[in-house]
């Protein structure tokens, strides 16, 4: 047996979809209830490098760089070549983006190693702003010292890897880092990674 | 009639709620573990379901480093974030954008080594914080 929808019942409906679906949309992409929070409260994402990851990787690397032996020895025989110079100088190259993400992982991942290295004092950072090297260089110019060449070059690339199996989600991001001598060889490398795993939301993509 | 509208009433609400739905954790560090790791500090509900086996510090290249072992009591996985504090002689605290909560898995009846290390030879004091996550 079929039922007949009245007109008043289908209005009925039509309104609530329409007043759920503008809540849905509209209500709560607005700025109610902001708040500064910290990273324990932070959005938790599959398909992006969130905040407190990046945080992460880069806790992970900085640690996992001042403990290495062959750093330090590396740092001890500059010393040993300079002992009145300043700490040895680190130029940042590229941090290859190998990724689908369009994220400046120089800025979220290195910036906040640099500035915990740099005030460690055991290391001091190549300035890359142009500004800075057209000074050195006028100070050069006018007699002054010759700007310094970096002792070490830092590089590296961060991964991603994807899967899925029904309705779950899996990502993997991969950091790693490699720090070269001025002979050119390797002096130091380092890798963390960060796995994720969430589910396809019921509705909508 | 009054079925339908009742449907399509609680199938707008759901939607509605799924759309605003937010995770909050607000747990506030408390209870001070006794005793010899006076330096760890943890939350009564962490302290329940896990427990400080070990932790060392240690100097080494002019940098404090400390390992602190935790155990699981329970035997299914917990979830906590923790998060060291470095201090100069002083008592001043060393503050770096590194030093943030991070979260930390450990599976039932296992241990876990938090490691930390100083940003800087300035450093010659840590404590450690622990909080249970309720996500």
């Amino acid at each position: 047996m079929m039922h007949r929808i009245s007109p008043a019942t289908f209005r009925f409906a039509a309104l609530a979809v329409a007043g759920a679906a503008a809540l849905f949309l509209g209500g709560c992409n607005g700025d109610a209830g902001a708040r500064r929070i910290d990273e324990r409260e932070a959005i938790t994402t599959v398909g992006q490098i969130d905040i407190q990851d990046f945080n992460y990787a880069a806790r992970e690397l900085t640690n996992k760089m001042l403990v290495s032996q062959q750093f330090q020895e590396e740092l001890r025989r500059i010393k040993e070549a300079r002992p009145r110079g300043p700490a040895p100088l680190i130029k940042i190259s590229r941090i290859k983006n190998d990724t689908t993400l369009k994220v400046n992982m120089r800025g979220f991942l290195v910036d906040p190693m640099e500035e915990v290295l740099s005030e460690s004092g055991k290391v001091r950072f190549f300035a890359e702003d142009r500004q800075a090297q057209d000074i050195a260089a006028a100070h050069e110019t006018l007699g002054g010292a010759s700007p310094q060449l970096p002792d070490m070059v830092l590089y590296g690339t961060v991964r991603d890897l994807r899967t899925e199996a029904g309705d779950v989600r899996q990502a993997a991001y991969v950091f790693h880092l490699r720090l070269a001598g001025a002979d050119g060889n390797t002096i130091w490398q380092g890798q963390t990674q960060i796995i994720k795993r969430g589910s396809r939301p019921a509705i909508g993509l | 009639m009054r079925n339908l509208k009742t449907v399509f009433g609680l199938t707008s609400l759901a939607v509605a709620l799924a759309g605003c739905y937010r995770t909050v954790n607000t747990v506030e560090v408390g209870k001070s573990v006794e005793g010899e790791y006076r330096w760890i500090i943890t939350d009564s509900g962490l302290s329940q379901v896990a427990s400080v086996v070990s932790a060392r510090k240690t100097r080494a290249d002019d940098l404090l480093r400390v390992e602190v072992e935790v155990e699981n009591l329970r035997p299914i996985q917990q979830r906590f974030y923790y998060r060291f504090e470095w201090f100069d002689a002083d008592g001043n605290i060393v503050d770096t954008p590194l030093s943030t909560w991070q979260p930390q898995i450990v599976a039932g009846r296992e241990r876990v080594v938090l490691r930390g290390i100083a940003p800087n030879p300035r450093v010659t004091d840590c404590r450690l914080k622990l909080q249970e996550s309720s996500r």
